[in-house]
């Protein structure tokens, strides 16, 4: 085969890939992309919302257990062992200072 | 000028005004779906193009708004594109045969039997024209394809080819060069088979 002939098979060819390739978009398409676009924006909404409440809800427990932690620590160190009336045995720092917190 | 409007309807939809996306699809849903037609199937270009708009909601924050929606959007088109035809390639479900028939091989026979290209012209509006065309793409790898589609068929410039596919512009050149060598190779091979 000479080279003009492949040439000339190069040309055709091209034309006829063109040929024919001028579909359109209907209406219903339209219709359709713009209902999966909204079906996706839903589920970015549905996915935010999922993520965004145990993040919250972790926020505050860790708060809530570092107000806690904190407390326990001031207690500890305000209130220093002290004998126990019941038994003879010296209550720990701790047991003393939940008692005190109990009887408040 | 577009690309500032354009700019400003996807900062509404990223605010949430999903609706707004229509005004976007309206403007360029012509030119997009025509470059999907180009070089998907016929009962595959709803889909792909579906898709094209579909993926570029999805990463419309990445819409830097300096050039209009369209050519973005192209450029995901032909991605798109190409994705299909890698998709193709895994499942083997739309392959082209090994070789082209004996219709195709005849008709590339009364081709190169013709002296003129004026005698040709009847000879482009025969199925077997675009069997061949398809076969010859089939014989190339899905980024190959999207190339020697875009730049020799459908006319685009190599340097946006290469933005398209985010390849180099000497990358682009060369599997341009190449894809179509292997081309002009398998053609000569059907009429030495002759």
């Amino acid at each position: 085969m000479k080279k003009q002939d492949i040439n000339q098979l190069e040309a055709i060819l091209s034309a006829v890939f063109r040929a024919g390739k001028d579909q359109r978009p209907t209406p219903e398409w339209r219709v359709g992309v713009m209902g999966a676009v909204r079906r996706c924006h839903a589920a970015e909404n549905i996915a935010v919302n999922f993520a965004m409440i145990p993040v919250k809800l972790m926020w505050r427990l860790a708060m809530g257990s570092a107000v806690a932690a904190l407390l326990c620590v001031v207690l500890y160190m305000t209130f220093p062992a002290q004998k126990s009336s019941l038994i003879e045995v010296p209550l720990d720092s701790f047991e003393n200072a939940v008692t005190v917190v109990t009887q408040i | 000028m577009h690309g500032h409007e354009d700019a400003a309807i996807a900062g509404a939809i990223l605010q949430g005004d999903v609706e707004r996306y229509s005004e976007l699809l309206e403007k360029y849903q012509d030119s997009v779906y025509a470059i999907v037609a180009r070089r998907v199937p016929a009962d595959a270009v709803a889909t792909v193009a579906q898709d094209v708009f579909i993926r570029a909601y999805q990463s419309l924050s990445g819409y830097s708004g300096t050039a209009p929606f369209g050519n973005w959007a192209s450029r995901i088109a032909i991605r798109s594109c190409c994705a299909y035809w890698r998709e193709q390639m895994r499942h083997r479900s739309r392959l082209i045969s090994m070789s082209p028939t004996p219709g195709q091989r005849q008709w590339v026979e009364q081709v190169a039997a013709c002296k003129a290209p004026d005698e040709a012209d009847h000879l482009v509006k025969h199925a077997e024209a675009a069997g061949i065309m398809e076969w010859l793409l089939g014989q190339l790898s899905p980024e190959d394809r999207t190339l020697i589609e875009s730049v020799y068929i459908d006319g685009m410039l190599l340097r946006e080819v290469a933005a398209a596919l985010e390849w180099s512009l000497i990358k682009t050149k060369v599997r341009a060069m190449r894809a179509r060598r292997k081309m002009r190779q398998l053609l000569e091979s059907i009429g030495e088979s002759l």
